[in-house]
């Protein structure tokens, strides 16, 4: 992949992070806030922009978003996590719904 | 007195078709709602197609902190709280997205919804009347539900450190079918319908 491909990909992600982002939080503004970890402003912010200013925001070099799981530690129990799938729900949305919401 | 708002009493109605879906005993409609139990009887009836299992609510803490139930009690339990700090609703409303949210991921995983509704609003009382509290787990620093008052410096998680037979038994599975049909009804001696005595 050359490098002005990985770029537009960048973009795409970002772009189509934003605008479900966006559709999310029209359609139920809290439930939406704990998927995306948005406080209230940010989230407000997001639901009332245009496509274009979204599209805007989506083209840069970096991810507008990062992880939620917020230590290595957290990271490793997540991927560690060798029990039978069937039984257990994922460690990673367990650590994950307690986030801290981004501000 | 005043008439009951029409609107007021629809949204009751709404609510409690709502919890009847999801599973919700009468015990839980009967609280939560100001309809007649006569009422809620009857609408229960008409959603379910059957008349609502009587005997009493599983009443013990002990479940909840057995090693299956503890990790699906402390996933909901965490999405009931944090949707709470985000959602400006009544309570109900959140607690019914929560669960709404936890069957997803349940859903997601393959694995059964090993906490019912019923179980899900009585671990919420539990919290409310102080019961329970929340430990760190010191590996993975995920929160986990456990007895109010337990020294929890050194707690480790049920998934960062599993009992060594956990989920392997027969037993196990059988009572996973069995939670398929009536999630509030598992293994449970808190759970055991007692003869009433006249």
């Amino acid at each position: 992949m050359n490098h002005e491909e990985l770029l537009e990909e960048i973009e795409e992600t970002n772009r189509a992070y934003l605008m479900l982002a966006r559709r999310l939080l029209r359609e139920n503004h809290a439930v939406a806030q704990f998927r995306l970890k948005l406080d209230d402003e940010l989230a407000d912010i997001i639901k009332s922009s245009s496509t274009r200013e979204l599209s805007r925001l989506a083209r840069t070099n970096q991810f507008v978003f990062r992880p939620c799981l917020e230590s290595a530690a957290q990271l490793g129990s997540a991927l560690a996590d060798k029990r039978d799938p069937i039984q257990v729900p994922t460690h990673a949305s367990l650590m994950m719904a307690d986030a801290t919401p981004a501000s | 007195m005043s008439e009951k708002s029409l609107v007021t009493e629809m949204q009751q109605v709404q609510l409690a078709i709502e919890l009847i879906e999801l599973g919700a005993r009468l015990q839980v409609l009967v609280s939560e709602t100001e309809l007649s139990r006569g009422r809620l009887l009857r609408l229960y009836k008409e959603v379910r197609g059957v008349s609502p299992s009587k005997g009493m609510l599983p009443y013990s803490t002990d479940w909840f902190l057995t090693w299956l139930p503890n990790i699906h009690a402390s996933l909901f339990y965490n999405i009931y709280r944090k949707l709470g700090e985000y959602a400006h609703g009544a309570r109900m409303d959140v607690f019914i997205h929560a669960y709404r949210l936890y069957i997803e991921q349940t859903m997601l995983d393959g694995s059964e919804p090993t906490l019912g509704l019923t179980r899900a609003w009585i671990l919420v009382r539990f919290f409310d009347n102080g019961l329970f509290d929340r430990a760190r787990c010191t590996q993975c620093s995920g929160r986990y539900i456990v007895h109010a008052h337990t020294p929890t410096r050194h707690y480790v998680c049920g998934i960062c450190h599993p009992p060594s037979r956990a989920g392997k038994t027969g037993k196990r599975r059988k009572t996973a079918r069995v939670t398929m049909n009536d999630p509030d009804a598992s293994a449970d001696p808190g759970n055991v319908r007692k003869p009433r005595v006249a």
